[in-house]
């Protein structure tokens, strides 16, 4: 690995606090590099091309004027904050609202930036952290959300991380910290043009009795690569509705972890991915049940069409002492070629007694008696195949929290999987 | 409407229907009964154009049209109707959005214009209250969670409102009570018209008790062995399959 090359992109970035905290992601990143698909976790998923866009896109840092970037469609009453080319947008004005505070990570005070420090030293020992340090190196550009204890913020906050079209690796952070009882709705949005290259990590603290809910929506262009690190982390008796939605870029890689770390916390989880085309997605959730009586229900839909390619892993561990646990894990997904595949493994490690846990995983084709029904009943094929796909992926797009943007991801899913159709299989 | 020559079909090498003919004129109500394993099902699915029957001999005739050239949805848009044996649920597709695309794509193909919002809504709830069905089925999905009786009813349902010129309906009196059968058998005979045809395919006669069919034909081995009116199937309760089979056979 080009350490070296790291190092100097490094070394551009400006002088700021954060310094000592970039020189520990790239200390840990020199030591372990890009995952290997020996790794069993990464066994499907090969990086090679991640790590050679990375290598040579260091050559060429983001230029701090980005191009002007097309304004993602406004889908009604939401706050919103721009990322371009992975970095907190320079020149625009942060939305205000009373208990939210919104802080460019350089500029944050001194709780601030112990909260950084904080969640950038609590990484696992696993290769995705690995992702998150090399994240971590370039870590100037990313962006401090509080919400203050007992606020209730009423407008959702949408983070619209877009890319110009410049070779550059974007490596966007996002550190936010839900404070004791406080309220929030979040929409993480990706879109952008070009073969960029997406190096993501969010890390979502809930405090007490907080309720979140936490949409991410990666529509990122077909030649783009996206990795990404989520860590959610829930105290007691917190609750986050998390929607997962995985549509865009010819390669992505996900890593959701989620810590229920105290008695009553609470998370649900909705995921949808889609690989159409050549693309390759691929979809890794851990939920550490840590203290007694957690819950966590996931259920996650995948569609492969053409030669996409998807890969599920769900993972649940309940830890020694955590009793009254309840899980329950769902995944579903379809295949709409005979070149689509797709791989799923949900696992369950248990080291507690008295807890509840389902897990199930299929995967099919299209029901060939319910195609047969809808077209006896007069719709072509084309759009019978269609309804059919659209019922599908629509117990996980109603859950996402704005109906317009709802209503533009379902339009967009249909025309899209219409087109693949449409191409030869 | 419907002429069926000499058909022959076979499933996965076996043949089922064995040079079957039947001649449908536009008004009629013709019933086709007979034992299990006879072919009934087979010879609804393969009108309507379910995929995985192979057609080795014969041919159907639907006003003039080789009904086995077309696809499923061009014999729908053509006119034909299938009611289901076994309903398919289509959970995520709403029961009356299914309903409206069905109509409309039907419109489409004739040159029609599409029905608009207002009179679609209408004509759903004229049609629901003849069949007793609450409103709240309309927008659950497909058939799910319905009981047999209720898809049964739901299928009918669809029927009066897409007014097809030749229904098939594929037992549709089975696992029906006394209650909904009468409701089932009040939507189909409103549906009577002298220019609408119907072939009901039924394993017992109780639904011939409150349709009244112009013909019954009792199907054996793959064909038409006996052909009567109203009281060959009264026969056939009373004298059951084998006896009006030895007949035929004897004669």
């Amino acid at each position: 690995m080009s350490i070296a090359r790291i190092e100097q992109a490094c070394a551009a970035l400006p002088d700021d606090w954060l310094r000592p905290a970039r020189d520990i992601g790239i200390a840990r990143f020199a030591a372990n590099g890009f995952p290997s698909t020996r790794h069993e976790d990464w066994k499907y998923t090969d990086l090679a091309p991640v790590a050679e866009r990375t290598l040579a896109y260091l050559a060429n840092p983001p230029p701090a004027q980005p191009a002007p970037v097309e304004p993602l469609q406004d889908h009604g009453d939401s706050m919103r904050v721009l990322f371009v080319n992975g970095r907190l947008a320079p020149g625009q004005r942060l939305p205000v609202a009373e208990g939210l505070s919104l802080v460019a990570l350089a500029d944050a005070d001194a709780a601030g930036r112990a909260r950084i420090l904080d969640r950038l030293q609590a990484l696992r020992a696993d290769p995705a952290a690995d992702l998150a340090a090399l994240n971590a190196a370039f870590i100037s550009g990313g962006l401090l959300i509080e919400i203050a204890a007992g606020a209730r913020i009423e407008r959702p906050l949408e983070i619209l991380l877009q890319a110009d079209g410049q070779p550059v690796a974007a490596q966007p952070r996002l550190v936010i910290s839900a404070g004791a009882n406080s309220q929030v709705t979040l929409i993480e949005q990706y879109a952008g043009t070009g073969a960029g290259l997406t190096n993501a990590v969010t890390d979502l603290h809930c405090g007490p009795g907080a309720q979140v809910s936490y949409t991410k929506l990666q529509a990122e262009s077909p030649d783009t690569h996206h990795v990404a690190l989520q860590r959610l982390v829930l105290e007691r008796d917190s609750r986050v509705q998390v929607v997962q939605l995985d549509l865009g870029a010819r390669l992505s890689r996900n890593d959701l972890q989620v810590e229920l770390g105290a008695p009553g916390a609470e998370v649900s989880i909705h995921g949808l991915f889609v690989a159409d085309g050549t693309a390759h997605v691929d979809n890794h959730t851990r939920l550490d049940h840590l203290a007694p009586h957690t819950l966590s229900s996931e259920i996650y839909r995948g569609i492969a069409a053409n030669q996409g390619r998807g890969v599920f892993n769900g993972k649940i561990v309940v830890h020694d002492g955590a009793d009254g646990t309840d899980a329950d894990l769902n995944n579903r997904n379809l295949l709409l070629s005979q070149r689509a595949e797709i791989d799923t493994k949900p696992e369950l490690e248990i080291y507690a007694d008295d807890v509840k846990c389902a897990h199930g995983a299929t995967t099919g084709q299209l029901d060939a008696n319910a195609l047969f029904y809808l077209r006896s009943r007069g719709l072509a094929e084309a759009q019978a195949r269609s309804m059919l796909v659209n019922a599908f992926a629509k117990e996980i797009l109603e859950r996402i929290p704005l109906p317009r943007l709802r209503e533009t991801v379902q339009q967009g899913l249909e025309l899209r999987l219409a087109r693949d159709a449409e191409a030869p299989a | 409407m419907l002429k069926i020559d000499d058909l022959r079909v076979s499933v996965d090498g076996k043949p089922i229907l064995n040079g079957l003919s039947l001649a449908v004129q536009p008004g009629e109500v013709h019933a086709i009964m007979g034992p299990n394993g006879s072919g009934k099902s087979t010879l609804a699915h393969v009108l309507a154009g379910r995929p995985g029957y192979e057609v080795t001999g014969g041919s159907v005739q639907y006003h003039g049209q080789d009904l086995l050239d077309m696809e499923p949805e061009e014999r729908a848009w053509a006119g034909l109707f299938l009611g289901f044996q076994y309903p398919v649920e289509i959970p995520g597709v709403n029961n009356v959005y299914l309903l409206k695309a069905a109509l409309n794509a039907r419109r489409r193909h004739r040159g029609e214009e599409e029905i608009n919002a207002i009179e679609f809504l209408k004509l759903v709830r004229e049609k629901a209250a003849l069949m007793q069905m609450d409103e709240s089925f309309l927008n659950r999905g497909v058939n799910e969670g319905f009981s047999g009786g209720e898809k049964k009813r739901n299928e009918i349902f669809q029927m009066t409102v897409l007014e097809p010129e030749l229904a098939v309906l594929d037992e549709t009196d089975s696992g029906l009570d006394i209650d909904a059968l009468k409701i089932v058998a009040n939507g189909v005979n409103s549906m009577r018209d002298p220019a609408r045809s119907f072939v009901l395919v039924t394993h017992y006669q109780r639904l011939l008790d409150y349709i009244e069919p112009d013909y019954v034909h009792v199907l054996a081995d793959g064909r038409i062995v006996r052909t009567g009116d109203k009281g060959l199937a009264e026969a056939l309760e009373s004298g059951g399959y084998d006896g009006v089979l030895a007949e035929a056979a004897n004669s």
